[in-house]
């Protein structure tokens, strides 16, 4: 991997507005290394931006591309990188808009699953508390959020991961504050039992 | 941030044991949700993948930047060609696919659905061959030649005639070899990687990036 070299300003410094940056990445932007920056992006973030994507659109979509379109889109777009505070921030961003024009792709998504089809009642498993240590609690996680319909798993991300407002969450994806409540309210329930139903006691 | 799961649950939920525990139960979710727990995970080649594509689309915009500064002096053109590219090895006389995105309404600035993507294959003596194209990593639109018309003509030499349907990711791949190419499943990586075991050669073309 090149090591970029910064150019610093005449006082020895990097520009103030990269300087909230991860080292590497303001010098690399500094010095215009593009592919630098990229390589340090992809290196930092890009497990996380995978996995939130992942998350958002399940099981079904292709949140392997998806996340390198991210990607590609920061790179056409890297001079933005200059102006925010959080690389993290700025990249989920992105993500969060691209994954949502992926499920507004898919139309309808399929109708949220009665309880009765979301989990089948097992044998009592003895519960273990829910921790996000725990693989298996992260596993019952990721299974429960994927039988949930697109819409409903998206609230329950933008609302609790993005910590977006309803207004907020209302203007990305053309439903009303109100019925984004009333689908986080119906979805927890469902994400619950079935948490219980594979032995994990939220 | 969590605050406001109480507001969804009935205002006697202080009082009553057993709603208490669910609104724990669901501040307890919020709260793994928030933290982003989750055992999914990256494919082991996605940061290389991923960095490929960004390299691709970084060559991609230079040749289209330069081609631009020709396609405002031939505006008036009824059929535009924004960009040719793709050899393996310039120097090579080896097997090579030329590549064309033409835009029979005029050039509007970026790759975009309704454009065709026309494809030449140079086969230096290898008897098989195959242009592939995948919307994504995982579907498989075009086979050439074994689609046949309209899609895959042999007249001219343009092998590939196909127009862009929607905004996406697309995938374009030449394979040749010596033997019969195994027939793809339809999974990108899976399919290059089967035809590679089988003796192909596998030319990525860059990922086209359609707005």
């Amino acid at each position: 991997m090149r090591t970029a070299r910064p150019k610093p300003k005449p006082d020895g410094t990097l520009d103030s507005k990269i300087q909230g940056l991860d080292g590497g990445l303001a010098a690399a932007l500094e010095a215009g290394d593009g592919d630098q920056a990229m390589e340090i992006l992809v290196e930092l973030h890009g497990e996380h931006v995978y996995r939130y994507c992942r998350r958002l659109l399940g099981e079904g979509a292709d949140s392997d591309d998806a996340s390198q379109t991210v990607f590609m889109q920061a790179f056409q777009s890297l001079k933005d990188l200059t102006r925010v505070r959080s690389a993290r921030a700025w990249l989920l961003g992105i993500a969060r808009n691209r994954c949502l024009d992926r499920l507004r792709a898919l139309r309808r998504g399929p109708e949220p699953l009665e309880d009765n089809d979301l989990h089948a009642i097992v044998e009592q498993h003895p519960g273990f508390p829910a921790s996000d240590d725990d693989p298996r609690v992260r596993k019952a996680l990721d299974d429960c959020l994927d039988e949930l319909d697109p819409r409903s798993r998206a609230v329950l991300v933008l609302r609790f991961h993005d910590e977006l407002t309803y207004e907020e969450m209302s203007r990305l994806t053309s439903d009303t504050p109100g019925a984004l409540r009333v689908r986080l309210v119906r979805a927890l329930p469902l994400l619950r039992r079935c948490l219980e139903s594979k032995g994990v006691q939220p | 941030m969590l605050g406001d799961l109480g507001d969804t649950l009935d205002a006697h939920v202080e009082q009553c044991e057993d709603c208490s525990a669910r609104a724990r139960g669901y501040q307890r979710i919020a709260a793994m949700i928030a933290a982003g727990a989750t055992a999914h995970a990256a494919p082991p080649d996605w940061k290389q993948r991923t960095l490929a594509r960004v390299r691709a689309a970084r060559a991609r915009r230079r040749r289209t930047t330069v081609l631009s500064m020709v396609g405002v002096s031939a505006a008036a053109s009824a059929a535009l060609i924004l960009h040719i590219h793709m050899r393996s090895d310039p120097e090579s006389p080896g097997p090579a696919l030329a590549m064309e995105i033409v835009d029979p309404g005029g050039w509007r600035g970026d790759t975009h659905p309704g454009q065709e993507v026309h494809a030449r294959a140079s086969l230096a003596g290898e008897p098989h061959f195959e242009i592939r194209v995948y919307r994504g990593s995982r579907e498989l639109l075009v086979r050439c030649p074994d689609a046949g018309p309209p899609a895959c003509l042999e007249a001219d030499r343009t092998l590939l005639v196909w127009t862009v349907p929607t905004v996406g990711t697309y995938q374009v791949v030449f394979l040749v070899s010596q033997q019969p190419i195994v027939a793809p499943r339809g999974s990108f990586d899976d399919d290059t990687a089967a035809a590679t075991a089988g003796g192909a050669r596998v030319i990525h073309v860059e990922p086209l990036n359609v707005h």
